[in-house]
């Protein structure tokens, strides 16, 4: 039944394991990484020192495109300029801050609440590139939330670490020694079990 | 003998419990006013404690022992990052001022790691300032016996150490006391193990101060450290423009004045009592490692020769 437990945490040390299975659960949730997070393995030896932790990650959200909530087109007929209707309010910030970024802010019109007009000679070229804009990266922004739960984590101390990070799984292997291949070993060997465990389930 | 209590009670007519308290020779060391409700913290005469109740009666207050009253208690981190912070850092802290101590927390600058862990001189001149240090370590044993009394060594006052497993403090070089169950955790501690836990690191807290003061009873410091507060308090009208809490924090054996040194130490030096001696005379007054803050440390009979 091991092999279904969400989060398992195996040290010498039984106290230790347990309370540390506590503290990823409370920085897990503190950081909204509970469903992100499929399933997570911990070992800790304090004798070594070493601290190991892989995760299973969930598929994400895709990334969020201009075309995905507006309308992208040409503008009237002699007019250098592309018309961007919104459907949806919620990605405005973002979406300004990369317009004006590469345009300019006075190229950028945004008199109506829901209409953007772009002014660009290159309209015929860059209808089609925004409607491909990435607006919003979910993928970065989990990234970044995990990077900072790992570092809440890991014992403090623990400065020396290796780590991957890949759209299937996340690996730490921390201590304040160099790292040693046998404990990158462990590591990789924990992260197989799961990757192949996760695929058999699936 | 005086007895450290707490008040907890309203605002409304709390000056009558302050003047009981001054007319039966007793000191308030702490008045805290939180919108309609007080808390003060005073120290009575043993034998007139039922006058205080009654009066506490009328008020319709809550009294109870603070047994760290008057003492400045060090809790010592291995750093002040979020790993310890607010959480059991600030909970334990909190536990401890409920029961009248005043806390200051110190983040070490290398506190951290296993092997790597070290304390400086300086934190150490800096703890040894307080009363007792409290030591919140973390969840693992080997840890805690092996690798973190590099951070306990040099520390001349009694040393309670926190950590999750259960260990016989035997085992824990430089360690006085062991309080299991408080472990490195990220929540905030409010569940019924934890707050025992708490309660319990509060309990040895007492009972390690309760010794201390008994030891101290047998060579009786010359002054009672509240008396000098009050002629502070008296002859050095500044202290009542000090923002920082408690500007006079009494210890067992002295209290920090929070005045610059150099701008007040001849003053505090000349401050005299009605028995025609001067404070110079009967405590050592050094410059704290704390803000330059003043350190009165009061000498014991055995030194002077007289008690007044």
């Amino acid at each position: 039944m091991e092999e279904y437990e969400k989060i398992i945490v195996e040290s010498d040390e039984e106290t230790g394991a347990d309370v540390y299975n506590r503290v990823i659960i409370d920085v897990l949730s503190d950081l909204a990484l509970g469903r992100v997070l499929e399933k997570v393995r911990a070992y800790i030896d304090v004798k070594e020192p070493v601290f190991i932790f892989v995760a299973l990650r969930r598929f994400g959200l895709p990334s969020i495109r201009l075309s995905d909530f507006a309308e992208v087109d040409m503008g009237d007929y002699g007019k250098n300029e592309v018309t961007i209707n919104l459907l949806k309010e919620s990605y405005i910030p973002q979406l300004l801050n990369k317009l004006w970024e590469r345009y300019g802010k006075g190229n950028i019109d945004h008199s109506e609440r829901s209409m953007i007009i772009v002014h660009t000679p290159d309209y015929f070229t860059e209808v089609d590139f925004l409607r491909e804009m990435v607006i919003d990266e979910k993928i970065a922004q989990i990234n970044d939330r995990i990077m900072d739960a790992m570092l809440r984590i890991i014992p403090e101390g623990f400065r020396v670490r290796y780590h991957q990070l890949t759209e299937e799984y996340v690996l730490f292997v921390a201590s304040e020694d160099p790292i040693k291949q046998e404990w990158k070993d462990k590591a990789f060997s924990i992260r197989n079990g799961l990757v192949k465990g996760g695929k058999d389930n699936a | 003998m005086l007895e450290p209590i707490m008040y907890e009670g309203g605002v409304y007519k709390h000056n009558h419990l302050v003047e009981l308290v001054e007319d039966l020779g007793g000191y308030i060391l702490q008045t805290n006013i939180m919108q309609t409700e007080i808390v003060i913290i005073m120290l009575v005469p043993m034998n007139d404690i039922h006058l205080v109740e009654n009066m506490t009666k009328k008020l319709l207050g809550v009294l109870t022992r603070a047994p760290l009253s008057g003492t400045e208690i060090a809790v010592v981190a291995p750093t002040l990052a979020y790993h310890h912070l607010p959480h059991p850092d600030c909970d334990i802290a909190e536990f401890l001022r409920r029961k009248g101590a005043k806390t200051n927390m110190i983040g070490l600058a290398r506190g951290v790691g296993a092997r790597v862990c070290q304390i400086s001189g300086h934190e150490r001149s800096l703890i040894n300032e307080h009363d007792v240090a409290v030591y919140i370590l973390g969840n693992f044993k080997h840890c805690i016996v092996e690798n973190k009394p590099k951070i306990l060594e040099g520390i001349e006052i009694p040393v309670v150490v926190t950590g999750a497993p259960e260990i016989d403090v035997e085992e824990i070089p430089m360690a006085d006391a062991y309080v299991g169950n408080l472990g490195r955790i990220a929540h905030r501690m409010r569940k019924g193990p934890e707050m025992w836990a708490m309660d319990e690191a509060v309990d040895v807290v007492g009972e390690i101060l309760d010794k201390e003061r008994n030891e101290l009873s047998k060579d009786p410091l010359c002054v009672m450290p509240p008396r000098v507060k009050k002629e502070i308090e008296d002859q050095i009208p500044e202290i009542a423009d000090v923002l920082s809490p408690l500007p006079v924090t009494l210890k067992l054996k002295g209290m920090r004045v929070k005045l610059d040194y150099d701008e007040f130490h001849k003053r505090i030096e000349n401050i005299s009592f009605v028995e025609g001696v001067k404070l110079k005379d009967i405590a050592y007054i050094k410059k704290g490692l704390l803000k330059d803050y003043i350190l009165i440390e009061i000498k014991p009979k055995s030194e002077t020769g007289f008690v007044i």
